[in-house]
């Protein structure tokens, strides 16, 4: 109750914003990657970026948590710098970024969420090994806790990856692309546990590429296409037009 | 006969070895194959040994021939154990060489009548080359490594000039060499066999690790300078017999090891290439994205103009700072640029406003 | 007579003075480089650590021609740092040029070793030390070590694993998911260069006891043997130590025993041969249960088709 009152006397304030993008660029080398982005993004929602390949959708994620180097404008965290707000964001990267031969078992990634916290010196114990195991329960994975990493579905990985941000117990998730090519109960855990995030409070911004589910799944929607489309409730942003020049901008760029 | 003398014997010597390993190191460098390369001129020494103990002395053919299957058999346990799943790449290259080599240079120091030294292995022993003369029904017809190296040589510029087509495909896309019918994989063994038989030959002029200097480091050199496989390839050997004679200068100048100064040598090129080559050289490259980073900055604020005016908002010079998280600094040096060049004009308020040069600037800016 | 020569010699560690030396020695390498090429091999850098020993090199032949002495830590020193610049030579020549990785560690490799041997002849021809004082470090001369020498690489094997444990945590997370440890605020980028760091270390000691030439064996194999069995980051760091430290010890042991036979090979053909057995008879993936369960596998789908012709026919 209280965090719903507070959502409701945040909107006005522009202290609170959970992500505010100020004129935001990414260029990789002499290749703009985002183009002058204005972006707030609300409190308690969940939040689709669509675009279509190459548009920055993982880069605008990865340039909130300065990842990649910004090359003008400002991205603040409730009001602050991303280096002060980090305990408040977890971030859930794509799948194939990792090695998933790495010598290790589920609960063991999902307690590195626990890390941050931690911080420097200290180690992992059994109140981490704890919440860790919680999250993985949280994520239909509790009997897959000793399971070699390697030896899990790329749905169960995936949730894997879900679990650890979970543990970071954050009030902003960055997630690129957790739905992509995962199995139907990977699908629906994911997000009915999003929907539970949602009613707490929490502000889901996740990357997706499957136009079909967006309306379906998502209360908010970003079009990036290098330049931001577009940004808003589904019902006024999502629409044809819009997705047009989305998709089609990106045609007449790579004719050029 | 004729008389060639010592010095002019180990110069040609190394001449051809750098010729003939440049030229190949082309095809490994673009193939990204340059630590196979390392794995094999390690490995010819188990082969080459024995070879040796078989045939009960240094002979050209059976040690070439047991190089280069010790270098196949390299290729193959590495590709083998990689393909498993077991290890990377890189793990399977870096365990199987060294356990070759560790074999063959036990092999070297228990056997007293192989009569190849354990440094010598590592770095060749191109002084003694003009005092290994091959005869022919008994008559002195001149080093053998200049023959043996010659012979390499055309054996080379045959593979080349007749697989060339083949190689450039193959190299630059597996795929697309599928498709047209030409098999990746038989391209990949012969260039491997080339790679071994090279290795084999130079491998006692300037050993194992120096050989891979004239594989790889020409190459590199070139692959900085040229778009053309063809350049890149003439380019290459041009550097490498370049390293060769200046690095024996070198050697004889300080009186040290002929090989390891050939090797110093072309890395010092190497590194000159690096810094000063006209379009990829560190100099170059150093200006260009400084340039690149100025036009884009410039680029960013124009686009930044245009929009906030868009969206009715008006932007002032002394501001611009703040929004674009810039030095006052530089933000004041951008601003004054982009009036200086008619991009943007003040007016009494201070407020910037793009001129209608400012807003094609900014258009084309936007949607490239 | 075999048995009865090695108890000997293995007794020998406890009775003859010279033989314990060389035996710490070794093992103090086995296990650090084990440990450590743990790391290498997960971070796909397994190359790297070749030419890292191989740039050691001239750091050693500089060591003596500036120091003019042959004080252990002076040449490591040297070693050091130019195992480190050859690092880092390797990097800027991938990240400021279109040269793939491994064509930069051919170039550090070769042209390193090259400066390497130009400064040892050089040291002969102006009657520096001689052939056995330099030409060790190429294949290793675990014989060598005397008691002062044992002491140092045990000061700098220590220094190494205390680092390994206080940022085992930071390590761990650098190495598996590199941009979420940035997210948490790990400086993943420093961590690698810790890591670098005290990987350069275990490649100084290991000069003594391998040489520059095979050290990359060291780093490689006893990891890649222990991935075979283990599956958490920590056991396979411990078990690989254990790995690199008996295959020093049975290495050392051979080769000072056995007249002209350098240590660095015989330690590579120990730890090889670990990692062959690992690779056939690992319970979860070794070739020998793999090619059990493949004919296993083959029985019943043979007993599968024949029933299921057997239905058809009917």
């Amino acid at each position: 109750m209280m965090e719903q009152k507070s959502v409701r006397k945040n909107m006005n304030n522009e202290q609170t914003i959970p992500i505010e993008i100020k004129n935001l660029s990414v260029t990789y080398r002499a290749e703009p990657a985002l183009w002058n982005i204005d972006l707030n993004l609300p409190e308690g929602k969940l939040i689709a970026i669509v675009g279509p390949n190459g548009a920055g959708k993982s880069t605008l994620i990865k340039a909130v948590m300065g990842l990649v180097p910004i090359t003008a404008g400002k991205v603040s965290i409730y009001g602050k710098q991303y280096s002060k707000q980090r305990s408040k964001v977890a971030y859930v990267p794509q799948r194939g970024t990792v090695d998933w031969d790495f010598p290790t078992d589920a609960l063991d990634v999902v307690e590195m969420g626990l890390y941050g916290k931690l911080g420097w010196l200290r180690r992992p114990n059994s109140q981490t090994r704890e919440k860790a195991r919680e999250c993985l329960a949280k994520v239909g994975l509790k009997d897959y806790a000793d399971r070699q990493i390697g030896q899990l579905s790329g749905g169960q990985q995936q949730r894997v990856f879900v679990a650890r941000a979970l543990a970071q117990d954050p009030q902003i998730f960055l997630m690129d692309e957790p739905l992509n090519g995962v199995d139907a109960i990977t699908e629906e855990t994911i997000l009915s546990i999003l929907e539970d995030l949602k009613k707490e409070g929490k502000t889901i911004v996740m990357v997706h590429h499957d136009l079909q589910t967006v309306d379906k799944y998502f209360d908010w929607v970003v079009l990036l296409n290098r330049n931001l489309i577009s940004a808003g409730p589904i019902k006024e942003v999502f629409t044809k037009e819009n997705l047009d020049i989305a998709y089609q901008e990106k045609q007449r760029m790579s004719i050029q | 006969m004729i008389e060639i003398s010592n010095d002019l014997i180990i110069i040609g010597t190394a001449i051809l070895v750098a010729a003939n390993c440049a030229s190949i190191g082309t095809f490994l460098v673009l193939r990204q194959m340059a630590m196979m390369s390392d794995a094999i001129s390690h490995a010819v020494l188990l082969g080459i040994v024995i070879a040796v103990f078989m045939v009960g002395g240094r002979e050209t053919i059976p040690v070439i021939v047991g190089g280069v299957l010790s270098g196949i058999l390299t290729v193959s346990i590495v590709e083998m154990l990689y393909r498993s799943g077991k290890l990377k790449k890189d793990s399977s290259i870096g365990i199987v060489f060294p356990f070759l080599f560790a074999i063959g240079v036990i092999l070297v120091t228990q056997a007293g009548n192989v009569h190849i030294d354990v440094q010598h292995v590592l770095y060749g022993s191109i002084e003694f080359v003009p005092f290994d003369t091959l005869y022919l029904d008994e008559v002195n017809i001149g080093s053998k490594s200049l023959w043996v190296l010659g012979v390499l040589a055309i054996a080379n510029i045959a593979f080349i000039a007749i697989l060339y087509k083949e190689l450039k495909i193959s190299t630059f896309d597996a795929s697309v060499a599928v498709s047209v019918g030409l098999m990746p994989m038989l391209v990949h063994y012969l260039l491997m066999i080339m790679v071994a038989t090279t290795a084999v030959v130079a491998f006692e002029s300037v050993g194992a690790i120096l050989v891979i200097a004239f594989f790889i480091v020409p190459a590199s050199g070139a692959y900085l300078l040229t778009e053309r496989l063809s350049h890149m390839m003439v380019l290459s050997v041009t550097l490498g017999i370049i390293s060769a004679i200046a690095g024996y200068l070198f050697a004889v100048l300080f009186d040290v090891s002929i090989a390891g100064s050939m090797a110093t040598i072309s890395g010092a090129i190497f590194g000159l290439i690096w810094v000063f080559a006209p379009n990829r050289g560190l100099i170059n490259r150093w200006r260009r994205i400084s340039k690149q980073r100025f036009e884009i900055d410039l680029a960013i604020v124009l686009t930044f103009i245009h929009d906030e005016i868009n969206a009715n908002r008006q932007v002032s010079a002394s501001t611009l700072s703040n929004d674009l998280g810039w030095t006052i600094d530089y933000s004041k040096k951008l601003s004054e640029f982009i009036q200086e060049k008619k991009f943007v004009e003040q007016d009494v308020q201070g407020n910037l406003n793009l001129t209608i040069l400012g807003q094609k600037k900014a258009k084309y800016y936007s949607t490239s | 007579m075999v048995i009865e020569e090695i108890l000997v010699i293995f007794f020998g560690i406890f009775t003859d003075y010279t033989l314990r030396y060389v035996a710490l020695g070794s093992t103090i390498l086995g296990v650090t480089s084990g440990a450590l090429g743990c790391f290498t091999v997960l971070r796909k850098q397994s190359l790297f650590g070749d030419a890292l020993s191989h740039a050691a090199l001239p750091g050693i032949g500089f060591a003596y021609i500036f120091a003019g002495t042959k004080d252990s830590m002076l040449l490591m020193l040297g070693a050091a740092v130019f195992a480190w610049f050859g690092g880092i030579v390797t990097l800027a020549i991938t990240s400021t040029t279109r040269i793939k990785q491994d064509a930069a560690l051919g170039i550090t490799l070769s042209v390193f070793f090259g400066l390497g041997v130009v400064l040892l002849t050089y040291l002969q021809s102006i009657g520096g030390p001689s052939q056995g004082g330099l030409d060790r470090f190429l294949f290793g001369q675990a014989s060598a070590l005397i008691e002062t020498d044992v002491i140092n690489l045990g000061i700098l094997a220590a220094g190494c694993f205390v680092v390994l444990i206080i940022f085992f945590k930071e390590l761990k997370i650098a190495t598996f998911d590199s941009a979420f440890g940035q997210s948490m605020g790990f400086p993943t980028k420093y961590l690698s260069a810790l890591l670098t760091s005290v990987i350069v270390v275990a490649v100084v000691i290991g000069l003594h006891t391998v040489g520059v030439v095979l050290m990359v064996s060291m780093l490689i194999a006893p990891a890649a043997a222990a991935r075979q069995w283990i599956s958490s980051l920590k056991n396979m760091l411990i078990l690989s130590a254990i790995f690199g430290g008996i295959s020093g010890v049975i290495g050392s042991m051979i080769s000072s025993t056995t007249e002209g036979m350098s240590t660095g090979p015989v330690i590579v053909i120990t730890i090889t041969a670990i990692l062959g057995i690992s690779l056939f008879f690992s319970p979860k993936n070794g070739y020998l249960f793999q090619y059990l369960r493949k004919r296993k596998q083959r029985q019943s789908n043979l007993n599968e088709i024949s029933t299921a012709t057997g239905e058809n026919s009917n």
